[in-house]
């Protein structure tokens, strides 16, 4: 055992939780006369020993129960309730039949140790305990008493532990559908906040209480108990899995069964395959849905099952979202993914896009502050468009961004430009719709009401009478991107071709130098957005970034060249490709480590794995080319 | 940053500073001492061929592809015959024979296994295609060479390398031998390689390791000087280490100029 609970006294000290104890260990604890040891004693074997041990400790606390009965010790007669402990015969037997997990969430504090008892957790040799032998003082002498566990819970717990009660309140049945809503089932994405969240859960004052639910309904589902209550115990069970998703009933399993063994509890989560997770509603089902081509929240489970066998099924699916090809095998992106915490819940079709730092700060922005889905409109690279825009005019960086469109002002004779981008996001005045509706209602004087809608050239029929009038943007999905499209202008059945589009949506991700800081995404993100960007640029650094932010990010630029190199070739002296990328989680197996990675032109939903030592000369290549010799790799939190 | 982007592409003589601009695209590479310029020109997944004496130009349209960033690898092994990898929608590569004078194209070479890509690189009457695995890819990694003397007969591959190791490849082709980018060592669970430049003699087959710097990503071929960019240094496999030496070759005189635009 690692550490002994600080605020154990006496004979909690003396606990060794999950071993057998042998007879001399019960002679040295217990302070009434020891037994003698059965005549007839065979060369011990491990079990023969043990079964003696049970034996002798149920004939122990039957005859110390009958004798305090006998002499009217019990609790309700006394008066004082100080200086209070456990019988140390009845501590042991406690130890001897009781869950050593429960044994260890009881170790923690001595008023988990009593709820412990109270949810019947905690065994003795009559199985669950009714009653309870505690020592007193009285008259400078310590005395015992056999206490009723309603009693206990009354005159002991309520004094010395008032929360318990509130506890107790909280875990009814009508109670507990509202309790659930205030308990965290964290799901942990690498080995230190696993741990850390095992911790939590074995300190957590609910814990007792959500695992005597978990074993209610267990031990009705088998039959066990008093058979006299087992049909009214069935339906209560039945009322109770209602209240709780399969999530929450696989989390509070794999909690209540691996209280006492972390790494036990971590395997459920970090290496548990990805897919099954989807399979079992754990996680979302986008990760799978360019793969095994569902509708959206009907996860096929054949194809599911497939993916944990046939590696090849992920390198090539078939979803609408282009991006670098072939992903990685299907092993990798769910170990990649059973690491990642970042939020991935929606398409940007990076294949699509022409520029990767709005791909980039699209994924960051969502990660921190997830987006609005549901209103975008044109191709799926223009959610990444939208979202760097808003952001920068959010900052009063919006004059940087250089797409405009513009068209004629006939009458004062000039040419008048709006910032925009390709789409339409949250309905913002700069959306290429927004921005063609206002120009042709300057120039052509629509009505207000009239809106532009982006449409595919393939959906696109001019013959359906839904398309001869109102204004439509009709796109080429293959070459629109976020600083192009190839679109046309249809106004009442008649193309339009008064708008023209200038510049380029070029942004700087790190400044290149130092008069143009202040106006680069990453000046954004750590002084206006607040992301405090620490340099990352050795390996500690990684660790410690990680460790203290479990859900913190790394974003850089590295040469692509080093970062894959199977990808992208090196025909010439000094060639860099610029490429954006995202780390945001660790796997570490003994002295080697890997990074989950998405660069800008993976598809959000297969990262990959990629060696420190990639990354690392990846970044540094860049730095050697950057104008003013940047080092472009920080951790966000 | 856009993979994408199409750049603006320009020759100028050696020795002379008159610019012409020749088009848009990417990965331009410069054939049979000069006298020919491929290009892949992205944004209409084309490869552009031009003669830069006649100024003649040719066209070769890719298939439309599960890999938006693909460009192809393109060798010119004489003035008629043009090879190129490709690859399909389902990620399998091959490579393509083009016929410039009857403008007809061939498979010479087609990939039993998806999600590798072929690498080409000529030296000396033999062309080296290389096929490697991409990144994340449970596949093994080859090296065939075929001899250029007849182009017409093309379909007779030799492997002088093969293995089950996920090798990076880049390939440089050298007279007698070959260098490219090997897997050392793999972790499978966690996508770790330790990857080396490597020799590949060619006559006796037998591979050498060249570096020990764990993580070489490219090798690159600068006028006979074999250089492994590695975190902002070059590393020189072969040829002369003489950065301090700033001089130009000379400018050939007139009768020795190839092209006079």
């Amino acid at each position: 055992m690692k550490t002994l609970p600080r605020f154990w006294r006496n004979q909690f000290y003396n606990i060794i939780l999950g071993t057998a104890l042998s007879g001399l260990c019960l002679s040295s604890f217990a302070q009434t006369t020891p037994l003698e040891s059965p005549k007839q004693v065979e060369y011990p074997g491990i079990i023969q020993t043990f079964e003696k041990l049970i034996q002798i400790d149920f004939e122990k606390i039957q005859k110390r129960t009958d004798l305090l009965t006998k002499n009217g010790k019990t609790f309700s007669k006394l008066s004082s309730t100080t200086n209070l402990d456990l019988e140390p015969d009845f501590l042991n037997s406690i130890i001897l039949h009781s869950d050593p997990g429960y044994l260890k969430m009881a170790s923690t504090d001595r008023c988990r140790f009593y709820e412990a008892i109270l949810t019947d957790l905690l065994k003795s040799s009559d199985g669950k305990i009714k009653n309870i032998l505690m020592t007193y003082l009285a008259d400078g002498k310590r005395e015992s008493a056999i206490i009723p566990k309603k009693d206990f819970l009354s005159k002991v717990v309520s004094e010395q532990c008032p929360e318990t009660q509130k506890n107790i309140a909280a875990f009814q049945i009508k109670t507990f559908p509202e309790t659930l809503k205030t308990i965290n089932f964290d799901i942990p994405n690498g080995i230190d906040q696993c741990k850390n969240i095992h911790f939590e859960w074995l300190t957590n004052p609910k814990t007792p209480f959500i695992c005597q639910i978990h074993e209610y309904i267990k031990e009705a589902k088998l039959n066990g108990g008093d058979p006299k209550d087992l049909q009214q115990r069935k339906t209560i069970s039945k009322i109770l899995e209602t209240k709780l998703s399969l999530t929450q009933k696989d989390y509070i399993e794999n909690v209540c069964k691996h209280l006492d063994d972390e790494n036990l509890f971590c395997d459920e989560f970090l290496n548990v395959s990805f897919w099954t997770k989807i399979a079992n509603g754990i996680e979302d089902s986008v990760y799978a849905e360019d793969i095994c081509g569902s509708n959206p929240g009907v996860m096929n489970s054949v194809c599911l099952a497939r993916l944990k066998k046939e590696q090849d099924l992920c390198l090539y699916p078939f979803g609408k979202n282009p991006g670098l090809r072939p992903q990685p095998n299907c092993d990798q992106i769910s170990l990649a993914l059973n690491y990642s915490s970042f939020k991935a819940n929606f398409r940007d079709c990076p294949g699509n896009s022409d520029q990767m730092i709005a791909t980039n700060m699209g994924r960051i922005l969502n990660h921190f502050s997830p987006i609005q889905l549901a209103q975008q409109e044109g191709t799926c690279s223009s959610l990444s468009a939208g979202v760097t825009y808003i952001f920068n005019k959010k900052f009063d960086n919006d004059e940087n961004w250089g797409l405009e469109a513009c068209y004629d002002d006939k009458i004062n004779g000039k040419e008048i430009c709006s910032k925009t981008f390709f789409g339409k996001y949250e309905n913002d005045p700069a959306s290429y719709t927004n921005v063609v509706a206002s120009i042709l209602k300057e120039t052509r004087g629509i009505d207000d009401s009239t809106k532009c809608e982006m449409v595919e050239n393939t959906d696109y029929n001019p013959i359906l009478l839904k398309f001869k009038s109102g204004c439509f943007i009709v796109f080429e999905k293959d070459n629109c991107h976020i600083s192009q499209c190839k679109h046309k202008i249809i106004l009442n059945d008649r193309p339009v071709d008064l708008v023209r589009i200038k510049g380029k949506a070029n942004l700087a991700y790190f400044p290149s130098n130092v008069m143009s800081e202040r106006f680069s995404q990453h000046y954004l993100l750590t002084r206006d957005f607040k992301k405090s960007g620490r340099q990352i640029s050795n390996l500690s650094s990684v660790h410690a970034f990680f460790k203290k932010n479990s859900k913190g990010i790394i974003h850089g630029v590295g040469c692509a060249e080093d970062l894959l190199p199977s990808f992208f070739k090196t025909y010439a002296l000094n060639q860099c490709t610029p490429m954006p990328f995202i780390v945001n989680g660790v796997i570490k197996d003994k002295d080697k480590v890997t990074f989950v990675t998405r660069t800008a032109g993976d598809s959000l939903q297969a990262p990959r794995l990629i060696s420190w030592s990639s990354i690392y000369s990846a970044v540094k290549s860049y730095q050697k080319k950057h104008p003013i010799k940047q080092w472009t790799m920080y951790g966000l939190d | 940053m856009n993979l994408h982007k199409n750049h603006k592409l320009s020759v100028v003589d050696y020795g002379n500073t008159v610019v012409r601009g020749v088009g848009f695209g990417r990965n331009p590479k410069l054939h049979l001492k000069d006298e020919w310029l491929t290009y892949y020109d992205t944004s209409s997944k084309v490869i552009r061929i031009e003669n830069l004496v006649t100024q003649k130009k040719y066209d070769i349209k890719l298939s439309k592809k599960a890999h938006p960033f693909f460009i192809p690898e393109v060798e010119m092994i004489s003035s008629r015959a043009v090879i190129y990898s490709d690859i399909n929608e389902n990620g399998y590569a091959a490579l393509i024979s083009y016929d410039l004078q009857n403008l007809k194209s061939a498979v010479i070479f087609k990939s039993s296994q998806s999600a590798t890509r072929l690498e080409l690189c000529q030296n000396n009457q033999y062309l080296a295609v290389g096929e490697f695995p991409y990144d994340g890819v449970n596949r093994g990694s080859k090296i065939q060479t075929l001899s250029i003397k007849e182009f017409t007969n093309l379909s007779t591959f030799t492997t002088i390398y093969s293995t089950i190791d996920q090798d990076v490849g880049n390939i440089v082709c050298l007279p007698d031998y070959l260098y490219f980018v090997k897997t050392l060592s793999f972790d499978n669970q966690l996508n770790m390689k330790i990857t080396e430049a490597v020799k590949l003699d060619l006559k006796t087959q037998k591979l050498e390791t060249k570096s020990n710097l764990k993580s070489v990503a490219q090798i690159i071929d600068m006028d006979g000087r074999i250089l492994i960019p590695f975190r902002g240094a070059f590393y020189v496999l072969e040829g002369r280490a003489n950065i301090g030496e700033d001089i130009l070759k000379s400018i050939p005189n007139k009768e020795e100029l190839q092209i006079d635009l």
